[in-house]
């Protein structure tokens, strides 16, 4: 299904361009609102830039929520004052905020198409009943490289007996891959432990508490998962882990490229603002959100950090490192 | 032209034909064994890359992730044109190089001397479908600039050892043609009476003198020995020398690109490596390096171990028990960390040598191939432009002495001279009585030469396009058609009805041309095979390639039953046997010629192409019958076949016997053994010979047969034994049947082969030779052609039962039981001949 995208976006793209010809729609511009959960990241980059290049007209608004679940709860009055055409959103928590669950909606106006991105599982975070005939005027893109891959790879990176896993409070994406984990630790022989953090203080000492609290714990490797708070601290945690000589892997890149964990099997978050921004240019054209699937993205990768690999003296084999992305 | 410049520009033209032949034949072979090496290292490159395409598919990862992979290996080989993987709808998922939009479509077309190869991709984890496909484009000319060179390079080698073998018998063969030129001369003068020195015996007895004071012996007889000596010497020399420099010419340009693909394996490994330790990776730390040699290995046939040496630490993978030579090559890693990094490959000597003696071993065919090719184009030439003058003459002194004085026909040169004295002789000397030319059997004999060259390139043209048909048929077929017929059996058809159409239309080719003559049935059927040859190369389905077949077949059918009908009209009880052995030479020689050849000049001259050379051939043939093979016509008029004729024939129990005992079996082991079980015997797991390897050894039967028939037939005739050498070949094959019971592998079917081909030998000629014989009575009655047309057409129920009964024995004994099944009913229905009273003239006659 995945590999007949392009022909199918192609042949829609084609169809919605007749109806625009047809229906001779005004040019008028296209108000679109985006709803940050902490600031701008790449997803909202790799979003503006293909919609910048589809020729349609735009105009644009910035929510940013600033990871604050109080401004996250005003969203759905914001959205109803600015009246856009079709709203962003970033993240489980910011598309929550926007639309809220399936069974429990926001009052926001059915009619505004919402297109989503870094949601790593829509229908485990109540989003949608189900993939696809939800009937919410939503859909969007998942992040998340499937949970068995990424173990497939991190075992060949380092084998662990005890997987320590840095869980967050109230985090949805979180409890949902710490649930994950838990359903394929037999398969894959190791024992997860998890140390949370509860966001609120000082977020460099909360994570370094939670750093502690697996070391005690001794776990051979270290997952973090995919949560903006996480993501934004997450070196705190890294280097007394890293100290310790124990690789940390990242269910997302930034972690990789700026905070010293050692590998993840990500999808880039750029990536996946485009290929949002690609079904936002489908429904502005005229398709209903219910046709347009939530999906992953059809391409994800290896990134590896070399220095912390030198840190902790953990290497990838060759073979690995030949299809990974290096960063230093 | 004197007799010296007519022998050397006839020896320089067959010299020439020949040298041209093998080196082209060489570059074919050269062509293919080239383009297969460089092909093999970017199949490595491929399967290298789809095997790591394969690997992040397992780990779930996606396609793409392998772009930068696929980049650096398009960017490493400046020959490798693009490389793209598409989807299985044949969507490009990712791209290096020029690719075009629909690669796959890249896939047929061959004209742009881009060559792709395709490898499927494994399905990721948890999906049985294909991911898709991965094709690498090639730039086929890197082949062809070295193909070009070494043509080159050979043309060169040609001429400089044409020049002096043309040098050399111009040289010898000026002494040969002053001899020649000096009997001549003392003839002319003992005709004219300027001189009464005796010159011949048959002159002297024409003359009315004493012919014991001439010399004794035919002086044509041993001039023509040495004329064949002369030539043989030449062609053999400059052939076995250009042979032996085309086989060093060949290692110096195939070794190293037999090399370069075990440098593309040193390079992959070592980049992969190299990348791993230029991200910092601790020589003593890398880790999986193992699996990337042994993924290598996997892929490499010819590479026993690898070795990747970083400073101080080794990783291996691979056995290491093997006999090798070690290819060492340096890797730059860009870090200072692994200063002295190096990688080892232990190619495998056996696997050199192999290439090596299969280069030899092919260019060995080419060289038997081209010398039996010069060898019937020099019999022809000498037997014309030679002996056929002197024989002339010979006739008129014989006759003369005989009592039948007559002139000769104007002749050519020197001899032309003796023959205007001798004709001026006739006219002033009325006293003797006139008589007309009277051809003597001796005679007649020669004129069977004449048909040989013809015979042989209608065979050597069957021959070469039955080696490569069933994979033409494939190719018309399609790979997606489907019938209600199995895919083996629809590729088999052609061939199927080129022998039905060619054994069902001998009896009536042999009653036809008993009726309009040889020379006419020749023709036709020569141009009929020439027709079905020619629209077969424009065939476009599968079933117009059938009926291309059948006329071809039907064209076969009545020029090989003109053929042995001409070789029974031209000889007697006494030269039969040696008559038909000219026939099974010639028969052998081509089938041998057009087997060895047909699979190399198939690959690289195209299909079509080699159909169209096969035309070429049989027209040739047909140019040759044209202006050297007289009419012959029996002289009673007959009438068409009937029926009832073949009845008549099946109730003469002497013909039942020869055709059931001691014709049937020989081509139920030449179709059943030789062409259906030694192949699948050879090529099994059992003995594990390759393609190439099985077809070298079954050319042992030909070679065999060749040598044998014409050592085996005179002596068959000499004592009048046709039957004991026949039954001699039957025992022969059985007991080289029954060899597989003692001693098995590949040397003891060699062995087979080469019995089985000595009994053909031994055989064949005499059977032939004993037909007339049996039928005595029906061959006055029907007509030789008819008789032997449906003798041949019996013959063949042997060629059809081979295959079927030899495969359901397969599936029943295995191979051994099989060969040893057949050894055993070969020597019944050989010791139920030799019961017979078959070999008895019923009342004497001789034909």
């Amino acid at each position: 299904m995945l590999r007949l995208m392009p022909l199918r976006a192609l042949a829609l793209r084609c169809l919605a361009l007749i109806g625009v010809v047809a229906a001779a729609l005004p040019a008028a511009e296209i108000h679109i609102m985006m709803v940050q959960w902490r600031g701008e990241t790449e997803a909202e980059i790799g979003f503006r830039e293909y919609l910048d290049r589809s020729g349609l007209k735009l105009r644009w608004t910035v929510f940013d929520c600033k990871l604050d679940p109080t401004r996250g709860a005003t969203v759905p009055a914001e959205i109803a004052a600015a009246k856009p055409d079709l709203v962003y959103a970033f993240s489980t928590n910011g598309a929550l905020a926007v639309v809220g669950r399936h069974d429990a909606p926001t009052t926001i106006d059915p009619a505004i198409p919402v297109v989503f991105t870094v949601v790593g599982d829509p229908v485990g975070a109540g989003l949608v009943p189900t993939l696809t005939g939800h009937g919410r005027n939503l859909t969007g893109v998942s992040h998340l490289v499937p949970m068995k891959t990424q173990l497939t790879v991190l075992s060949q990176v380092a084998t662990f007996k005890k997987l320590g896993m840095i869980d967050v409070a109230k985090s949805v994406s979180a409890r949902l891959i710490r649930q994950e984990l838990e359903t394929l630790a037999k398969d894959h022989g190791y024992v997860l432990s998890a140390a949370t953090v509860t966001p609120g203080g000082v977020p460099a000492e909360a994570m370094a508490a939670a750093a502690t609290e697996l070391l005690a714990q001794k776990p051979d490797a270290v997952y973090l998962p995919s949560d903006g708070f996480l993501i934004a601290n997450a070196a705190a945690a890294i280097a007394p882990l890293t100290a310790a000589g124990i690789p940390v892997f990242s269910a997302t890149e930034q972690p990789v490229r700026k905070s010293g964990a050692l590998l993840g099997v990500v999808a880039s978050y750029r990536a996946v603002g485009r290929f949002a921004g690609a079904k936002a240019e489908r429904i502005l054209r005229g398709a209903k959100p219910g046709e347009v699937p939530i999906e992953p993205l059809p391409s994800w990768q290896v990134v590896y950090n070399a220095k912390v690999a030198r840190q902790v003296n953990v290497y990838p084999p060759v073979g690995l490192l030949k299809l990974a992305e290096a960063v230093e | 032209m004197n007799l010296h410049a007519r022998l050397t520009a006839m020896a320089a033209l067959v010299l020439l034909v020949a040298v041209g032949l093998v080196a082209i034949l060489d570059v074919m072979a050269f062509s293919r064994s080239y383009h297969d090496a460089v092909r093999g290292r970017h199949a490595w490159s491929a399967e290298e890359l789809a095997a790591s395409i394969d690997g992040a598919l397992a780990l779930g990862l996606p396609v793409k992730n392998a772009t930068d992979q696929v980049t650096r290996k398009q960017a490493g080989d400046a020959s490798i044109r693009w490389i793209t993987v598409v989807d299985p709808a044949g969507t490009v998922i990712l791209s290096a190089g020029p690719a075009p939009d629909h690669p796959l479509a890249a896939l047929k077309a061959t004209d742009s001397g881009t060559l792709v190869i395709a490898r499927p991709l494994a399905g990721s984890f948890g999906t049985a479908e294909s991911a898709g496909t991965l094709l690498l484009a090639w730039d086929g000319g890197e082949v062809t600039t070295a193909v070009q060179q070494m043509a080159l390079t050979l043309v060169g080698w040609g001429l400089a050892l044409l020049v002096p073998a043309v040098a050399l018998v111009a040289l010898v063969g000026r002494w040969l043609a002053a001899r020649d030129q000096r009997w001549l001369d003392r003839l002319r003068r003992r005709i004219t009476g300027e001189s009464t020195e005796p010159a011949d015996r048959d002159l002297e007895a024409a003359l009315g003198g004493d012919p014991k004071l001439a010399p004794a012996g035919r002086h044509e007889d041993s001039s023509k020995i040495r004329a064949h000596l002369l030539c043989a010497f030449a062609l053999v020399v400059a052939l076995v020398g250009f042979n032996v420099t085309a086989v060093r010419e060949f290692e110096s340009a195939l070794v190293p690109a037999v090399e370069a693909r075990s440098q593309a394996v040193a390079t992959t490994i070592g980049s992969t490596v190299a990348h791993a330790l230029k991200l910092g990776v601790p020589p003593d730390r890398l880790r999986g390096v193992e699996d990337e040699i042994r993924n290598a290995l996997e892929a490499s046939p010819s590479l026993s171990w690898g070795e990747v040496l970083v400073n101080g630490s080794t990783y291996r993978a691979g056995a290491s028990n093997k006999e090798v030579r070690v290819l060492q090559v340096p890797m730059s890693t860009g870090s200072q960390d692994a200063a002295t990094a190096s990688i080892q490959l232990g190619i495998r000597l056996d696997h050199l040598r192999n290439t090596q003696l299969a280069t030899l071993l092919d260019l060995a065919a080419i060289l038997v191939v081209s010398l039996l090719v010069a060898y019937e184009i020099l019999n022809f030439a000498i037997a014309q432009g030679v002996v056929r003058p002197l024989t002339r003459l010979r006739s008129a002194f014989s006759d003369a002495a005989a009592g039948r004085v007559h002139k000769v026909e104007a002749l050519p040169g020197v001899v032309g001279e003796v023959a205007t004295a001798w004709n001026q002789r006739v006219a002033s000397a009325s006293s003797h009585e006139a008589g007309t030319a009277q051809i003597s059997a001796e005679d007649r004999f020669g004129k069977l030469y004449r048909i040989r060259l013809p015979l042989f390139l209608l065979i050597f043209a069957e021959a070469l396009s039955i080696s490569f048909m069933p994979l033409y048929a494939g190719h018309l077929l399609g790979p997606g058609d489907d019938y209600w017929l199995k895919r083996q059996v629809l590729v088999g058809l052609p061939i199927a009805a080129f022998m039905i159409a060619w054994a069902i239309s001998q009896p009536f080719a042999g009653s036809w041309s008993d009726r309009v003559g040889r020379r006419r049935s020749l023709l036709i059927g020569m141009g009929l095979a020439a027709v079905g040859l020619l629209l077969s190369g424009f065939a476009q389905t599968l079933w117009d390639l059938i009926l291309w077949r059948t006329i071809s077949g039907l064209g076969y059918g009545i020029g090989f039953i003109a053929c042995t009908a001409y070789v029974q009209d031209h000889t007697t009880t006494t030269n039969r046997g040696r008559g038909m052995a000219v026939f099974v030479w010639a028969f052998s020689a081509g089938t041998l010629c057009g087997a060895s050849i047909g699979g190399v000049v198939a690959d690289r001259l195209g299909h079509s192409q080699a159909l169209w050379l096969s035309t070429t051939l049989v027209l040739t043939g047909m140019a040759a019958v044209r202006w050297c093979v007289e009419e012959y016509r029996p002289s009673q008029a007959r009438e068409p076949l009937r029926m009832s004729q073949i009845g008549d024939l099946a109730h003469n129990h002497r013909f039942a016997a020869l055709s059931l005992f001691a014709a049937i079996p020989p081509k139920f082991i030449i179709t059943g053994v030789n062409a259906f079980v030694l192949p699948l015997y050879l090529t099994s797991p059992l003995l594990g010979l390759s393609q190439a390897a099985t077809g070298r050894t079954l050319m042992a039967f030909n070679l065999a047969t060749i040598v044998l028939s014409e050592l085996s037939a005179p002596l068959a005739d000499k004592w009048s034994a046709h039957r004991a050498f026949v039954i001699a070949g039957g025992v022969v094959a059985g007991l080289a049947l029954l060899l597989t019971r003692w001693w098995e592998g590949p040397w003891a079917i060699l062995a087979v082969v080469t019995l089985l081909g000595v009994a053909n030998g031994l055989g064949q000629a005499p059977l032939l030779a004993l037909v007339p014989r049996v039928c005595d009575v029906e061959v006055k009655q029907m007509g030789a052609g008819t008789v032997m047309g449906i003798f041949r057409m019996t013959e063949r129920i042997g060629s059809i039962l081979g295959p079927l009964a030899a495969g359901t024995m397969i599936a029943v004994m295995g191979f051994v039981g099989t060969l040893e099944g057949i050894g055993w009913i070969c020597l019944a229905t050989i010791g139920a001949f030799a019961l017979m009273p078959v070999a008895t003239a019923r009342n004497g006659a001789k034909s």
